[in-house]
């Protein structure tokens, strides 16, 4: 029997030094410039696997999980989900597919050009895992599609419907990186070290309690591969940081930068799962996010890598802060927009405002009048579309849309906007990566609701007021 | 119909569960973020006016499905490798055949993986969703075969060396198939029979448009190559009785006529969306067949077995120009 030891060396064996062209033509060091290190080929991979493992591994997950899946929906689950879990779930999927699918492609680049063999080889098993958590995404909407509105055309909306704009532009953002490390960064370590245990274990346990079995062991599975892709994003910061010391103010400003980004587009907009689509609540966000982000993901690492000079993220303070208040005005501003969107909205419940006076000592002060407002019949709808953030695509409306943090930059004799601080300082550091956006704000300015629900793919009786919260 | 995504609506039959899993999900070409990398633009290739997300694998594959197929393939090849292994097949064969077909097996055991590489830049360049998944599916594909075909080289050359038969352990410190060196790598980068082929696949490394890439691996080389092994390694192993290496022939087969069906359907669905392609089909043609028939060659030079080379390669030029006129009329 060939032993797992032996046939992770015949991978290794696979690389070779090319001759009838020169190296850099086959792996441009353009791919890892202003990176150092001595020898790439004792680069290890912390999971030595096979092919052969792989598919008898990840064979059994499948035959675990599908046939769950299959029961849940013969046996009338999608039925008994709660119905403001199943609208949350509208919005969650397509930003979740947006997310494996720019990892799939993102670790295709990874995997021909990182200058180490072995992360190219742990690249190849992580894009294929990849493929498999995009298309259960896949197999989460088409189920539920059966049952309800609103998720029938969710590959257009992933393209013009401004609610995920912010994450396509997170994961085209990945996908283009010119330095494969900074990918491996921005995907293995923010958002799997750092946000996957928040998305695919925090996220599960209260879907569960809304009668989403099906999305719980969805969620799980595909958290059970990221656990190796973690590994990999682990192991590749500590080898750089471990290798050369000139590694590390590039390492701290990729840190500082997607530290950011992670948090602006998928941290704050999550909120309202837990918080507000989730009737039967457990954790608020405010304390998932403190428990997996700031005492698991940087705790540890500080921990673990600070000796090497690495410094917590840049804007963490100003992340732990906008935390009172990021789910209650992302949920607000949807909340104005329900009629130009694909799920639908609700007024929280006189029990959820318990739950947020409770966990969110400012929320009565900063966002109860506006719900007294819509329960006094003001509907609260707006015409057009709002200022989004030229980098992040998200409304200019944090920390709280009376007092937003908007900032501007000017760029080439234009003015450019932000949300906040840290989005702007990411643009000022590469504003020729962010500047040639251009936000559906400007692109719809002057349209009509009715135009820009054309624009937005939107049809018939999608998005308004969930009747039966 | 049973209720579908929009993208399908209208159609008169309703889409297969591949169809659904893998058609349409593109990022699309406007991209928020410019790199020099940049996302996906319409000129990462010159196949031109190409309805990208209309093209389906005749396999229609997708990842659950293709996963417990390879589960299912991989035990029942390792089982006979296994076997052939440690049962003492390998040491009743021809040591000279064996040692021939372990550099042979080896040395394509790399080129497997250069052909990986070469996909995993069409996985991450193409504009469509199903090519995407077609190349990222072969890339699994060929790092199974080169895997196993560096095991099956380790242990044919195991046997060759045999002084003794059975499957005793060697002492501490001897050589093993493979310390004093790598005989499948240096096969790789020196035995001549190989040089054409490495010299192939390395350009082929270095090309930039996805579609050139496809033609000049899965068309030029694995049109070619593939038919080649399969013949050649069936009709040797036939003649040894050594059933795993016709069982690593069928094997691999299985997947390369997968690849080559997904090719084969990509080039008359280029054509067909805009004929045009066709010249560009035909530069690419022009520019890298010449390769894969100095590779064939010298593989069948370097490796006669008695003159059943020299037959499969007459069969693989035969099988290739038969798929080409079928691809592009």
């Amino acid at each position: 029997m060939s032993d797992q030891a032996t046939d992770y060396r015949r991978t290794k064996r696979l690389y070779w030094e090319p001759s009838y062209v020169p190296k850099e033509a086959i792996y441009p060091p353009a791919n890892y410039e202003g990176i150092h290190f001595k020898d790439w080929d004792r680069w290890d991979d912390p999971f030595h696997m096979s092919f052969r493992q792989y598919v008898e591994i990840q064979a059994k997950k499948d035959n675990g999980f599908h046939p769950a899946r299959d029961a849940f929906d013969r046996y009338g689950g999608t039925d008994r989900m709660d119905r403001r879990w199943l609208e949350g779930m509208k919005v969650v999927y397509p930003i979740l597919f947006h997310g494996e699918y720019g990892a799939l492609r993102s670790n295709a680049r990874v995997s021909r050009y990182a200058p180490a063999p072995a992360l190219r080889a742990a690249a190849f098993y992580q894009s294929i895992d990849e493929l498999r958590h995009s298309q259960n995404h896949v197999y989460q909407m088409r189920m539920l599609n059966k049952h309800t509105d609103g998720f029938n055309n969710w590959a257009e909306w992933k393209r013009h419907h401004f609610l995920l704009q912010p994450a396509k532009m997170l994961f085209e953002d990945i996908v283009a990186c010119e330095n494969v490390f900074e990918s491996v960064m921005g995907l293995n370590i923010l958002v799997e070290v750092a946000y996957t245990n928040l998305v695919f274990v925090g996220i599960p346990s209260v879907g569960v309690l809304n009668g989403d079995l099906a999305g719980a062991s969805e969620l799980l599975t595909t958290q059970s591969d990221e656990t190796r892709h973690m590994a990999i994003g682990q192991s590749t910061l500590r080898t750089l940081l471990e290798g050369d010391d000139r590694n590390l103010p590039l390492i701290q400003y990729w840190l500082d930068k997607w530290f950011w980004l992670l948090h602006r587009i998928i941290g704050c907009p999550l909120g309202v799962i837990p918080d507000y689509f989730a009737r039967r609540k457990a954790l608020p966000m405010r304390q998932m996010f403190q428990r997996y982000i700031v005492d698991n993901f940087v705790a540890g690492m500080v921990e673990d890598l600070g000796k090497f000079g690495l410094q917590p993220p840049r804007f963490l303070d100003a992340a732990v802060a906008e935390m009172e208040d990021a789910p209650h005005t992302l949920f607000r501003t949807l909340f104005q927009y329900k009629h130009m969107l694909f799920n639908k909205m609700f007024v929280p419940t006189e029990t959820d405002m318990e739950f947020f006076g409770e966990h969110y000592p400012h929320w009565e002060e900063r966002h109860g009048a506006f719900w007294e407002e819509v329960r006094a019949g003001d509907p609260k709808d707006l015409p057009s579309l709002p200022m989004l953030c030229q980098v992040c695509q998200l409304p200019c409306v944090f920390p709280v849309p009376e007092a937003p943090t908007i900032r501007c930059s000017e760029w080439n004799g234009e003015v450019r906007w932000f949300c906040s601080d840290g989005c702007q300082w990411i643009f000022e550091h590469e504003p020729e990566r962010y500047s040639k956006a251009v936000g559906l704000d400007r692109v719809l300015t002057g349209k009509d609701v009715p135009e820009i629900r054309a624009h937005m793919r939107l049809s018939g009786k999608l998005g308004g007021v969930l009747e039966e919260c | 119909m049973p209720k579908t995504f929009a993208w399908f609506e209208g159609r008169k039959r309703p889409p297969s569960e591949y169809e659904e899993l893998t058609v349409g999900l593109h990022f699309g070409e406007e991209a928020l973020v410019h790199t020099r990398v940049g996302t996906w633009t319409l000129d990462n290739t010159s196949l031109a006016g190409v309805p990208w997300e209309d093209f389906r694998d005749p396999a229609q594959l997708h990842y659950r499905s293709w996963v417990a197929l390879q589960d299912r393939a991989e035990r029942e090849l390792g089982a006979t490798l296994d076997l052939a292994r440690t049962a003492g097949f390998v040491d009743g064969l021809d040591p000279a055949w064996s040692r021939d077909m372990a550099v042979l097996v080896g040395g394509l055991a790399f080129a497997e993986w250069g052909v990986a590489m070469a996909m995993q830049y069409v996985e991450r360049f193409c504009l469509s969703s199903a090519v995407g998944q077609a190349a990222q599916l072969q890339v699994c594909d060929e790092l199974r075969h080169a895997q196993r075909a560096l095991e099956w080289a380790d242990a044919l050359l195991g046997g060759s060396r045999r002084p003794c038969r059975g499957d005793t352990p060697r002492p501490p410190g001897a050589a093993g198939p493979t310390a004093d060196g790598d005989p499948a790598r240096a096969a790789w980068m020196e035995h001549p029979a190989l040089q054409p082929l490495r010299r192939a696949i390395e350009m082929a490394l270095t090309l930039e448009d996805w579609g050139e890439v496809v033609v000049a691996v899965n068309v030029c080389l694995e049109g070619l190559l593939q038919p080649f092994q399969r013949e050649l390694w069936l009709d040797t192993s036939r003649k040894q009785a050594d059933l795993a290496t016709a069982m690593l022939a069928r094997h691999c087969w299985t997947d390369e006529e997968r690849h080559l069906g997904w090719t084969e359907a990509f080039l008359r669905f280029v054509i067909e969306a805009d004929p045009s392609n066709a010249a560009v089909l035909q530069s690419w043609l022009d520019t890298h067949a010449g390769a894969g028939f100095e590779a064939l060659d010298a593989l069948a030079a370097g490796f006669p077995f008695d003159g059943a080379a020299e037959e499969a390669a007459a069969v693989a030029r035969t099988e290739q120009a038969s798929r080409l006129k079928e691809a592009l009329g």
